[in-house]
């Protein structure tokens, strides 16, 4: 697992999860809020195939945070409006980045990975159930 | 005709406001996480009218709103406006989708086939109750479904039309173009447009006033990946998912800028799922661009570039429509002085003569 993934795995991962790898982060080293979670916009620019430009969809809400462990600085960006996952979010960013509770982070993130994969398995053989196939009559 | 300035009725305001609360109090007893799931396209049509993709917000301003959509993609586009924007993620390219659902009516035999997904369309057409049969979905291939276009074929073979590719991007919400419209707005102005205005608008061209039989090449509805680049790390990191719809119509043949004649099509894109809103879209689009074969050539609705920037928004309209019922007897008041003047006048005048 990379440190890039953090942010789309820790989504994944039950916040009351989260929250327990968060607080003894906090209990033994110093978490230093450096921006606090903020609601925040990016555009969705998506492409035209008829003119090979693009265009703008709309804007999706994010939850931003940026945070201090240890002298290191974590990032988070996380979608929709959700400050208590954004900021368990860069707090294990830069956890990982320091390597504190890194294996700890590393199981608790790829746990979710894993049942998330399962769950995904199940959705796509119900997309797959409802393929046509076609009979000339 | 005159203004003139009044004050009043802020108890009234305040027993309205209070009023409309008792009324709606049991909606605000709905939990997010249930309406999100049980009432998943009114929280497309609410996220992809209001342009900001929340389905957490789209859940209170529906409940907010007691389940007035047009009012609810109003909150959700008051709250885009009070939120700092980071700037553009990633641009999504639909061939890249995690496919739920494609349908194409225009080609059969498709790559990668086509998926009927989760959907209500065969049960009223065919008037028959599912039988309450178990499925065993374990039959079934657990691979996810990422295909491209049906139209990529014909694309690379140039057989489709091509639009000038634009050097920049508009961004409506920043500054209103005025005519000739970059095709980017017009795309924007469509994406985050009412529903039920674009079916209206394209209805006009399927009835005859337009490119008369569109048909549906490629209709895809599934999961795109939101990216953005992590300001410490300077990589690409996956923000998140978002479920979206995105038609692309074909209609008839048509000279493209270098004379040689192609096949039309039209672009639809919106967030959620949001079926006839993104074919409705893509048909506008395609009689935009093509009405030279269109009946009415130039005169007809859904060609007319002004009809379309200016009147799709629902949001605006909504606006518009709702001021009328803030005080407006004071306009009123004063024709009603003129006509009674005009009248005794005409009396006056009248009663001179016999």
């Amino acid at each position: 697992m990379k440190r890039e993934n953090i942010n789309d795995l820790a989504q994944i991962t039950e916040l009351k999860e989260l929250k327990k790898i968060y607080n003894k982060i906090d209990k033994k080293y110093k978490i230093k809020i450096l921006s606090k979670p903020t609601e925040q916009t990016l555009l969705v620019p998506v492409k035209d195939p008829i003119s090979d430009s693009e265009f703008y969809a709309g804007e999706v809400l994010v939850t931003s945070t940026i945070v201090e462990v240890d002298k290191t600085k974590g990032w988070s960006m996380v979608i929709d409006s959700n400050e208590e996952l954004s900021l368990y979010t860069a707090v294990l960013d830069a956890s990982f980045e320091a390597n504190i509770f890194k294996e700890e982070i590393k199981t608790l993130l790829e746990t979710a990975r894993s049942k998330e994969n399962k769950k995904s398995r199940k959705l796509n053989q119900r997309v797959n159930s409802t393929r046509v196939s076609f009979d000339l009559m | 005709m005159a203004y003139y300035a009044i004050k009043g009725g802020e108890e009234a305001i305040k027993n309205s406001l209070d009023f409309y609360k008792k009324l709606t109090k049991k909606a605000q007893k709905i939990k997010d996480e249930d309406l999100i799931e049980a009432f998943t396209f009114s929280i497309d049509k609410v996220i992809s009218e209001g342009s900001l993709y929340s389905k957490k917000l789209a859940s209170k301003a529906i409940k907010r709103s007691a389940g007035d959509l047009l009012n609810a993609s109003f909150f959700l586009r008051a709250h885009r406006s009070s939120c700092q924007r980071v700037g553009p993620c990633k641009t999504l390219d639909v061939n890249e989708m995690r496919l739920h659902r494609r349908i194409s009516s225009a080609f059969k035999d498709i790559e990668g086939g086509q998926l009927l997904g989760a959907s209500n369309d065969y049960e009223i057409k065919l008037l028959v109750e599912l039988k309450k049969e178990e499925i065993n979905i374990e039959d079934f291939g657990t691979s996810s479904n990422i295909i491209k276009s049906a139209l990529t074929p014909l694309r690379e073979d140039n057989l489709i039309k091509k639009l000038p590719k634009e050097k920049t991007t508009w961004d409506i919400t920043r500054s209103f173009p005025t005519a000739p419209y970059p095709r980017s707005a017009l795309l924007q102005v469509m994406s985050r447009g009412e529903s039920g205005t674009l079916l209206g608008f394209s209805y006009t061209s399927m009835r005859g006033y337009g490119d008369v039989h569109p048909t549906i090449g490629d209709l895809r509805v599934g999961e795109l990946d939101i990216k953005f680049t992590h300001p410490f790390l300077k990589k690409e990191v996956k923000v998140g998912s978002i479920e979206a719809t995105a038609v692309e119509s074909v209609g008839t043949f048509n000279s493209d800028e270098n004379g040689e004649t192609k096949l039309t099509t039209g672009f639809g894109f919106c967030f959620g799922k949001n079926e006839t809103k993104a074919i409705s879209m893509s048909i506008i689009d395609l009689t935009l661009y093509n009405n030279s074969y269109s009946v009415g050539t130039e005169q007809i609705v859904a060609a007319d570039f002004e009809m379309i920037m200016h009147h799709v928004d629902g949001i605006e309209s909504f606006g518009f429509c709702n001021h009328y019922k803030l005080p407006h007897y004071v306009t009123f008041q004063t024709d009603y002085q003129i006509f009674k003047s005009a009248k005794k006048y005409a009396k006056e005048k009248e009663e001179k003569l016999k």
